[in-house]
């Protein structure tokens, strides 16, 4: 056998070098700063895990390749941390208050803004980087502020770029609280944000808490199929909360099936990174069109706020149409710090958590749209 | 760049047509259900 193949070190190239210094700067990010830590440790964990020459573990018979297959390709790993990321949230804040939905469905221009801004850069018309209609898309969807739809939406139309968008979309959700308040200060006035909205909303029954999940996922499925594996999951693992009769499976959903999943998808990302694929121009594009998304999004989540505020007479505070992206909760903290800091008496956080829910519901809708339009 | 268009346009027609319908028939579950059951919960 060849000195070559029996070493990796003979193997090793500045593509290496620098994958693993990206590993180093994930693995640190989650440690020291508390960045996303349960995704962004196993990222890049996988990392130095695919960039470690002739180790094999990306090839299709290698492990992080097998896991790539049966969890990524095949869509499991995202439908799965959805049934537990259903489980875990609470819908009442929105069903309370049902014209909060309507932020989350606003917010989700960031999505499709987004996409015509790459689609434009690429081989729309200026053909400044290759970019088709679908990995425009599929840039574009990191603007649902979504882990999973993020993943589940660029793994069926550019799975060639999902390592990147992956790791854009939840270093972004974890900066939320950085990107969201200058662009909530600069779209609204003093007056605006100093709005207290009423405390006071709709009684909630337990049969309408029961009915949401099963009702969202038909009507959902009825108007954007595509989503329906999305929503479908999101809102099985709802219904096994609020139906209050599997309490054992509804835990498990949230801890112990999530925990797993995020696991196994973490070190599956990073083993699609390998150098050779990731250290491209697009990347950089990626990166910089992802802040754009989020940018977008509350942009536009806090102008359709001013629109409800100009139209229910000053009863909408506009800050909370920034929760309507998905990052959840933190947009709705991000709100309701935002709101404390101009009037420390101004508690929006559950009007800010029910546009949040929506924000959700919203940016899997917007990911079955995209997906039905562009399969 | 016109299908692009075109995918925005109907793209957020859908989100905003599935969420308004799921308002909806949530408006309409909640008024029915709000006055049967006497368990509610306030939020």
């Amino acid at each position: 056998m060849e000195l070559q193949n029996l070493f990796g070190i003979f193997s090793f190239t500045w593509q290496t070098a620098v994958m693993l210094i990206i590993a180093g700067i994930l693995i640190y990010l989650a440690i020291a700063r508390d960045v996303e830590p349960v995704l962004l440790l196993p990222i890049g964990a996988g990392i130095i895990l695919a960039n470690i020459p002739l180790a094999g573990l990306t090839e299709a018979n290698g492990i992080l390749g097998l896991l790539r297959k049966a969890g990524i390709e095949t869509e499991l790993f995202p439908l799965l941390i959805f049934i537990g990321v259903g489980a875990m949230i609470d819908f009442g804040p929105v069903l309370a208050r049902p014209s909060l939905v309507l932020l989350g469905a606003a917010a989700q221009f960031g999505i499709f803004g987004t996409f015509l801004l790459v689609y434009m850069i690429g081989d729309g018309w200026l053909h400044l980087m290759p970019f088709t209609l679908k990995q425009a898309a599929s840039i574009g969807v990191i603007g649902s502020a979504d882990g999973p739809t993020s993943i589940y939406v660029s793994s069926l139309l550019a799975p060639e770029l999902l390592g990147p968008i992956v790791v854009a979309a939840y270093s972004y959700m974890a900066l939320v609280p950085i990107i969201q308040p200058p662009i909530m200060r600069l779209l609204t006035t003093k007056k605006e944000r100093n709005i207290r909205m009423s405390s006071k909303a709709g009684e909630v029954s337990k049969r309408t808490k029961i009915l949401f999940p099963i009702v969202t996922i038909i009507v959902v499925g009825l108007v954007a199929p595509m989503a329906t594996p999305l929503i479908g999951f999101l809102m099985f693992g709802n219904l096994l909360r609020e139906s209050g009769v599997v309490a054992r499976l509804a835990s498990t959903a949230e801890n112990e099936l999530v925990n797993i999943v995020t696991i196994l998808l973490g070190l599956t990302i990073g083993g699609m990174m390998p150098g050779s694929e990731f250290l491209k121009p697009q990347t950089i594009m990626i990166f910089v069109m992802g802040i754009v998304a989020f940018a977008l999004d509350t942009a536009t989540g806090v102008i359709f706020g001013k629109i409800m505020c100009l139209v229910s007479k000053g009863k909408v505070n506009p800050l909370i149409g920034a929760a309507g992206i998905s990052a959840f909760p933190m947009a709705a903290r991000v709100a309701q710090k935002v709101g404390l800091k101009e009037n420390p008496h101004n508690h929006l956080l559950m009007q800010a958590a029910g546009a949040n829910t929506a924000g959700q519901i919203a940016s899997v809708v917007a990911g079955g749209a995209i997906l039905a339009l562009l399969l | 760049m016109i299908q692009a268009l075109y995918i925005t346009l109907i793209g957020m027609l859908i989100v905003f047509a599935c969420l308004g319908v799921v308002m909806l028939v949530m408006l309409i579950i909640g008024k029915i259900f709000r006055a049967k059951n006497p368990e509610s919960e306030t939020k």
